[in-house]
This record gives C-alpha cells, sequence and structure tokens, in this order.
C-alpha cells in the first residue's frame, strides 16, 4: 500500500540519504526536517542546505515487537525480532527520529553513541525506499 | 460563552465488536439512546446541525460521512460536517458545535463520533493505526503509536523516577471502574502482577498498558441554555473550553515528558470556565496508553510537574482519593473507538453529573464540575472542555 | 598516461557465521576455504554496502570524495535489473554531476570497473570513484550459498602519479566463452553451475594462464617479482588458483596470504578490490601487486600494480580494513536463515 507515494519520497531524499538540514537565511537556525516555516522565527521557509553530522546520542528510545509495527516493517520485524527506535540529538543539538539498526534491545541506553548509515527502509511496489538510520558506532576514529 | 452551551440527551453504544453494522447504522443507535434519554422528549427534526467525529477507518465511508447519517436518520436538509483531529475528532466535533450554537446560528446542535474498528484484521488494521502521526520520520522509523508514546515512558521514566508498576496500576484503576460500566469494552478486573507480564508491545509499555481498537458510537445533544428547560430540568452546562495543537511528531517536541497541547487547551478551558484544577470533581482523560493518564494528571494541573507517579501510587484518582479520574473505565477498559471517545467522555460527564451512573460504585458523590480531555494522536491535538450543574 | 590509486576504503557486514556452525547446524559444510563469512543485516544490500565503503574513504579524508568526475560501479546481485544504480551513490556523496557508469554480470566486474576508471582518468588529473559490492546467494541445498560472503571496497583514482600510493603499471586480459561454469539466469534470484568440477578448473586454467602471461611478457617480468599476488575467485577453495599460479613458477603461499573469502566468504565481483585493499593495507612502498579476477563465462583480468612512499600515509589513517575485518558479531545458523531470508 503506497501510503507515501513516490514522487513524494523522492522530494524528501536530501534528507533521507544525505542527512541534509536547512539553516534559515534570516535567522540562522537549523531546521531538520524540511519545515514551510522556521522552527524558531516563523518566518517563510527560505534556506540554504547544510549538510548534518552522522553522529550522535540517544535521546529516548523504545523496543518495537511485533504488535507495535507498521506492517510493511512487518518482515523485517520477523527476520530481525523486536528492534529500537529512538529520538537521536545529533552532535548540533537537532533531534530527529529514526530507527536503530544492528542493536540488541538491551544494548540501547539513554546517551549511546550512534552513528548514521543508509539502509533499506522498506519496499513498496518494487522500488527500495533507501533511508538513515542509526548504529551503534562501529569503528571509532 | 461561559454556560451558553447545555446538553440535554446523551447516547453511547456499547464498545466493542459491532462487525455487520456500516457506519450510520452504528452511529444511529447512539443517536436514537441519545433522543430517547431527553427527560421531557425532541422530536429529532429539531437539530438544526450535526457535527460528527471519526478517523473512518477502513475506508468504507472515507468522503461524505455526514451526509450518509443525515440522511440514514432522515434529518436531512441540516447542515452537518465530518470533524477529524485523529483520536480527539468527536472532542473537536463536539467544540465546533458548542461554537455553532454560541454563536447563535444554531439551536440544537447534534455532535457526536463514530468509529468501526475491528473489522479490519491484523496487519491491515494496523495499517489505519498509523495514518495519524508523522509518516515520514515516525512510521518510516517503524513505530505507531505504542512506539511514540514509549519514547515519552522512557524519557518520563528517567526523568522523573516513574515506574512500571506505576503505568500498571494505571491500567488496574481503570479495569476496576469498567468492569462495572455496562458499555465498556472490557469487563474484567485485573492486578498490577498480569499487567506487568503481560507481553511487551513497544518498550516500556506492555499489552496491558495499550488501549483496544473499539467499534462504538456516542451522541451528544446540545443546545441554548435559555431553551434548555423545554427538553430537561436537569441540564448539564458547557462551563468551558480551550483547544490547541502542537508539533504532530514526538521528537519535534523540546520536552517529550509533557503533552502542550494539553497544557494550552486546559489553560484556555479554565479560563474561561473561571475554576482551578482543584475545583474539578471529576475527569475523564484521554488515557490512550497508561503513561498518557499520568502525564494528563501534570499537564491538567491535578498535581505537580513530574509526580503523577505519585498520584496513582496514593490512589488519589481513585473515587475518595482528590480527584476521580477515569471512572467510566478511561480508553484503556472502556475501549477507544478512534471517531467516538471524545463525546464518550463527555457522556460520562453528563451521566456523572445528573448522578444517572447506574452502578453505584462507579458514580462519584456530589459530582458538580467535571472535566473532559480528548487528545488526538500523541499529542498533536487537544480539547478540554469544563462542565457543570450550574450556569 | 600514467595512473594510480589514491586512497581506499572497505565494508564488510558486521554480522558473521563460522563455517564450523553451518557444519554443526545443517549437518555438512558444503564450501570449501572458507572458515567464516560475513552475512549482511536484513536492511542490508549492495547498495548500502557501497555507501559505507563510499563513506568510509570520506571518513579517512584522504581524498574529497564529491570531487569525482566519474563513478563506476560494480555488482552482479542487484536488487534491480534495470535502474541507474550508481545514482544512489552520487546522490549520497553529493557527486550529482559526475559520469556513472554500473557494470556487471560479471564476477570480474571489480577490477574491469577498476581498469576502466583508471584508464578514464589517465589522460588528464581528474579523479575517478570506483566502488564493488556483492552478496551473491543461493538455496541452503547449494555450496554456493555455503560460500557466499558480502562485502564492498571503494577506490579513488585519479589521472598522473602525483599522490598515487600505487600506480598501475599495466594490465591484460582475456576472454574466450566458457558454458556452464556458473550463472545466473534473468528473473532468478540463484546462480547456478552445472558443477563439473574439472571443467570449471580447466576453464580457469586456461583463460588465467593466458592472461597472466600475456601481462608477463608485456611487462617483461617473472611471476616471481611480485611480492603479492591477489587470485579471486576461490574455486575449488582456492586450490584452482593455486595450481594455475604454480604451474606458471609462482609461489603458493603468495596466493594464500591474500586470500580475503577464507574470512569473508565469496564476495562475488567485490572480492578482488576488497582483496586488493587489504594488500594495500599491509604492504611495503614499492612491492609489487599482481591482481587476477576470473568472471564466469569467461573472461580474466590481470592487473600490475606498485606501491609509492605514499602507501605509508593511508595506511596510517582511521577506517582501516583492518577495523571492519575485526569489528565482527557470530551469529547462529537460525538468525543466518533468517537474515538471508531463507525461509519462506
Amino acid at each position: 500500500m503506497a501510503y507515501i507515494p513516490a514522487p513524494m519520497y523522492w522530494g524528501r531524499i536530501p534528507e533521507k540519504y544525505r542527512l541534509v538540514g536547512y539553516r534559515c537565511k534570516k535567522c540562522g537556525a537549523v531546521n531538520f526536517p524540511y519545515r514551510s516555516a522556521c522552527r524558531q522565527c516563523g518566518s517563510k521557509a527560505d534556506y540554504e542546505e547544510v549538510k548534518l553530522s552522522w553522529r550522535g546520542k540517544v535521546y529516548s528510545y523504545s523496543i518495537i515487537a511485533s504488535g507495535g509495527s507498521p506492517p510493511e516493517f512487518a518482515n523485517f520485524e520477523r527476520a530481525v525480532g523486536p528492534y529500537p527506535i529512538a529520538i537521536v540529538e545529533l552532535d548540533e543539538g537537532l533531534r530527529i527520529m529514526a530507527q536503530l539498526t544492528e542493536c540488541d534491545p538491551g544494548e540501547v541506553k539513554i546517551g549511546m553513541e550512534v552513528e548514521a548509515t543508509l539502509r533499506k527502509v522498506y519496499e513498496d511496489e518494487g522500488i527500495i525506499r533507501y533511508g538513515i538510520k542509526f548504529k551503534p558506532v562501529r569503528v571509532k576514529q | 460563552m461561559r454556560g451558553e452551551v447545555a446538553i440535554v440527551g446523551a447516547g453511547h453504544t456499547v464498545f466493542g465488536d459491532h462487525p455487520d453494522k456500516t457506519y450510520p447504522q452504528l452511529f444511529a443507535e447512539a443517536f436514537w439512546e441519545a433522543v430517547e434519554s431527553v427527560d421531557k422528549g425532541i422530536d429529532p427534526k429539531e437539530i438544526k446541525a450535526a457535527f460528527i467525529g471519526t478517523l473512518g477507518s477502513g475506508g468504507s465511508q472515507l468522503g461524505n460521512l455526514s451526509c450518509a447519517i443525515t440522511g440514514d436518520l432522515n434529518i436531512v436538509p441540516i447542515p452537518a460536517v465530518r470533524v477529524e483531529n485523529a483520536c480527539a475528532s468527536s472532542g473537536f466535533a463536539f467544540m465546533l458545535g458548542v461554537m455553532g450554537v454560541a454563536s447563535g446560528l444554531y439551536d440544537v446542535v447534534l455532535v457526536g463520533g463514530v468509529e468501526k474498528m475491528r473489522d479490519v484484521a491484523g496487519l491491515r488494521g494496523r495499517y489505519w493505526l498509523g495514518v495519524s502521526g508523522d509518516t515520514l520520520w515516525e512510521r518510516l522509523a517503524g513505530t505507531t503509536f505504542p512506539g511514540m508514546y514509549a519514547l515519552m515512558a522512557t524519557k518520563h521514566m528517567e526523568k522523573y523516577g516513574t515506574k512500571p508498576e506505576h503505568l500498571a496500576m494505571v491500567a488496574v484503576k481503570n479495569h476496576y471502574y469498567g468492569a462495572d460500566n455496562p458499555k465498556a469494552h472490557f469487563r474484567r478486573r485485573i492486578d498490577v502482577e498480569t499487567a506487568l507480564r503481560s507481553p511487551i508491545v513497544a518498550a516500556p509499555l506492555r499489552l496491558y498498558d495499550c488501549c483496544p481498537t473499539s467499534d462504538g458510537a456516542t451522541a451528544i445533544i446540545i443546545c441554548r441554555s435559555d431553551i434548555a428547560k423545554k427538553y430537561t430540568d436537569s441540564p448539564v452546562y458547557v462551563l468551558g473550553l480551550g483547544a490547541a495543537t502542537d508539533y504532530i511528531a514526538v521528537y519535534e517536541r523540546d520536552d517529550v515528558t509533557t503533552l502542550r497541547a494539553t497544557v494550552e487547551a486546559s489553560r484556555q478551558a479554565y479560563k474561561v470556565a473561571g475554576v482551578e484544577p482543584k475545583d474539578i470533581d471529576l475527569a475523564e482523560v484521554h488515557d490512550c496508553f497508561t503513561i498518557a493518564e499520568i502525564i494528563a494528571y501534570e499537564d491538567l494541573g491535578f498535581c505537580e510537574r513530574g509526580e503523577g507517579w505519585k498520584l496513582i501510587e496514593e490512589r488519589q484518582t481513585y473515587i475518595g482519593g482528590r480527584i476521580p479520574v477515569n471512572v467510566s473505565g478511561g480508553l484503556k477498559a472502556k475501549g477507544h473507538p478512534i471517531g467516538a471517545t471524545g463525546t464518550s467522555q463527555v457522556y460520562e460527564i453528563f451521566k456523572q453529573l445528573r448522578n444517572e451512573a447506574k452502578e453505584r460504585s462507579r458514580q462519584v458523590p456530589e459530582a458538580e464540575i467535571g472535566l473532559t480531555h480528548n487528545v488526538g494522536g500523541s499529542g498533536g491535538t487537544c480539547v478540554v472542555h469544563i462542565f457543570g450543574i450550574r450556569r | 598516461m600514467v595512473a594510480g590509486i589514491l586512497d581506499y576504503s572497505v565494508y564488510i557486514p558486521k554480522y558473521r557465521i563460522k563455517a564450523e556452525e553451518i557444519r554443526k547446524s545443517w549437518g555438512e559444510f558444503l564450501g570449501a576455504g572458507v572458515n567464516e563469512k560475513a552475512v549482511c543485516f536484513p536492511d542490508e544490500d549492495v547498495i548500502t554496502m557501497a555507501c559505507e565503503a563510499c563513506m568510509g574513504v570520506a571518513k579517512r579524508g584522504l581524498v574529497d570524495v564529491d570531487e569525482v568526475k566519474a563513478i563506476f560501479f560494480a555488482t552482479t546481485s542487484s536488487h534491480y535489473v534495470e535502474k541507474e544504480l550508481a545514482s544512489t551513490l552520487a546522490t549520497v556523496l553529493g557527486a550529482t554531476r559526475a559520469f556513472t557508469v554500473n557494470l556487471g554480470y560479471s564476477t570480474k566486474s571489480g577490477t574491469s570497473a577498476l581498469i576502466s576508471a583508471l584508464k578514464y582518468v589517465s589522460d588528464s588529473n581528474e579523479k575517478a570513484l570506483v566502488v564493488a559490492a556483492d552478496a551473491p546467494r543461493s538455496s541452503i541445498f547449494d555450496p554456493l550459498e555455503h560460500e557466499a560472503g558480502c562485502g564492498a571496497a571503494a577506490f579513488v583514482v585519479q589521472g598522473g602519479a602525483e599522490g598515487a600510493i600505487a600506480f598501475l603499471e599495466d594490465f591484460a586480459s582475456a576472454s574466450y566463452e566458457a558454458l556452464g561454469d556458473r550463472f545466473r539466469v534473468d528473473g532468478e534470484k540463484r546462480p547456478r553451475s552445472l558443477d563439473v568440477r574439472a571443467y570449471n578448473v580447466k576453464v580457469l586454467r586456461q583463460l588465467a594462464t593466458d592472461c597472466v602471461n600475456n601481462l608477463l611478457s608485456k611487462l617483461n617480468r617473472n611471476i616471481d617479482a611480485y611480492d603479492h599476488i591477489i587470485f579471486t575467485p576461490p574455486i575449488d577453495g582456492g586450490r584452482a588458483s593455486i595450481d594455475v599460479v604454480r604451474s606458471m613458477g609462482g609461489s603458493p603461499d603468495k596466493v594464500t596470504k591474500t586470500t580475503m573469502s577464507s574470512f569473508v566468504g565469496d564476495c562475488g565481483c567485490a572480492l578482488p578490490l576488497i582483496s586488493l585493499a587489504h594488500v594495500l593495507e599491509n604492504s611495503k612502498p614499492n612491492e609489487k601487486i599482481l591482481l587476477i579476477s576470473y568472471g564466469y563465462g569467461g573472461g580474466c583480468d590481470a592487473l600490475s600494480f606498485v606501491t609509492t612512499e605514499k602507501v605509508l600515509r593511508a595506511q596510517s589513517k582511521d577506517f582501516k580494513v583492518k577495523d571492519y575485518l575485526e569489528s565482527k558479531k557470530y551469529i547462529d545458523f537460525k538468525t543466518y536463515l533468517r537474515y538471508r531470508g531463507l525461509i519462506e
């Protein structure tokens, strides 16, 4: 069921593939995701794109079991079992919502360091929707 | 507008399974009960407008439900509209009806809500539970509503020390009262141990922390207060109302342990009604998940920020405590047909303020001022009404 | 017309399964030459692995990846059989004006991509990106599934030897029809093989010998002049490659030391490039590397590289091949079946 039509998803690719944020030209605040009016000053959207950091910390989380997952994630849940979702606070202080991948439910803690990765989010009508997920930092600097 | 609008009748189907009814047929059941509940009688033709709340789950009547209903009830050609704000649909329908009456345009108005969720099974049913949040980010992270409220619960527990036991106590209380409510979906009492052993849905929320999906409908008849005597000697007056929106997604909010929409809506309602939280005798709050009730205690001003857990631990929200909450059973035990819940809460307050909760165990003694709190989605919309037996 | 490698990065999925675990749980391990192998998490595929490898190059900081003028992307196990695959990489990297080439159909596509890219940049000092990512799979009854691994490697190449950590001296190819050693039919997810071992080995030997001899004669050199010999694929557990090298007078342990498939499994067209990255990370300046790859059906590429002093700088960067090899988590057989989608 295409509740997000592919063209609509395509419009969000800068955010979904590149973690691009939108810096308001009036007040300098960075918006993510895209909003039609700046979250901070309310001005009509007039932004310059900025690349956000691909690192952050877990701000809050939950572990989704089979009863709580949307139908398009049913196959994924069947393969991996209960999976974590989280509000991630990026290094810039922005908060975004994402699935935590490659992460045991028992591993997740508030404050855990995570890094962004491009993964398959779901498949609909043969089209794979890729998007950013977060995972525990694997290789450190 | 304080006291300018009065409730003179109310109807409520049993919440649960009504698999063979259409949307209009299910609503009709509540409608006729509302009509028959008017003490001195009312002719349906006296109704001048209708506001019906629904999400439209299942999609069988997504468009033009309003006239599907007015036609089925033969009350055409009155103006009618479907109101949608997710789980706050009928709360907002009620608000619009009140505005319709208070504006002077319509003397008598029908408000209510209806939802059929149980005839679309399994995965297809879950689709409808996922359309009222932030689709692009929250849903695509792999969650529906339990997950969103779970994010609030995780943070609330970290920040204020709320424990899983407190969540279970909310469920226990609501099942305790729901067991005596003939309209309730679940009529069984439970204990804390059972709740804590139930399977995880979205950690830390378990099965017993989540309200069910239900079929049901509710209907309320309201009118100008100065003609209420024509219909009943004991109308219930709308003393205050307030409503608000907040960012649709939990992650967009500065503080995920509170619903700003509730704080704002109740602030307005208290102001219009000229009352304070301590003046409220009973409240029907939006406990779609147990954590939502605890957060509501704080947001509605029934206790200090972060001390919601104390209120339930001390049994202050049982009858006999400081502020009885959800003596109908709440969404948890009474059920939650999305579009019908808002006016279900109004129905309960209407009965309670008239001393008509037939089950003695549920009647709040000497209740004079009641509050309803109806929330859409994870807090994106909220509407609060305050009612009283005196203008 | 010189061209060389500026930097490299690999991506090996975190989850691994041991051959022993498969043997224990399934009753037998049908593969050869694989001790353990990498397994994609259910939300990974060749595109996501390719992106990770490219991001790895970016993170290492030796090269500005978004300045590449071309992207050569190779895989034999894409979800799509028609779609611009490299555009996903171009989008993620912000290299939206790059010339993109999608290569596939053959397990030598990785080296073919590398050769093509090196040739593409050799007239200028432009940069090009080469990415190979693969995740072959088959049925659990098939030896290929037991050997199948997954992984990706990315290289940035540039014309001129200016910043090169290794430059290409020369290359050679051999191409001759081979029927049935391994092939995948349109619409099917699993490669097939006629499984005639002697035939597979004979075809490989014929093509590889011709190819390598050609290269050696162009360079007027003996095979034992090489410090490192990479020879994929792991046919017959790698024994076939070793036999070819031995028959040419080369030393078998130069091959066995570079055999990555025993750690990561058969990663299709990415395996030669993953192995090359591994060798570059462990080589000294001024060493000679012979990279031989084989494409079933049949073709062979042989590339001759020489490392420079600059290879030490690349080796010092974070996000090493070693890091991806060693940061791992073992899974059991039932998890393997779930992750691979082998249960319908």
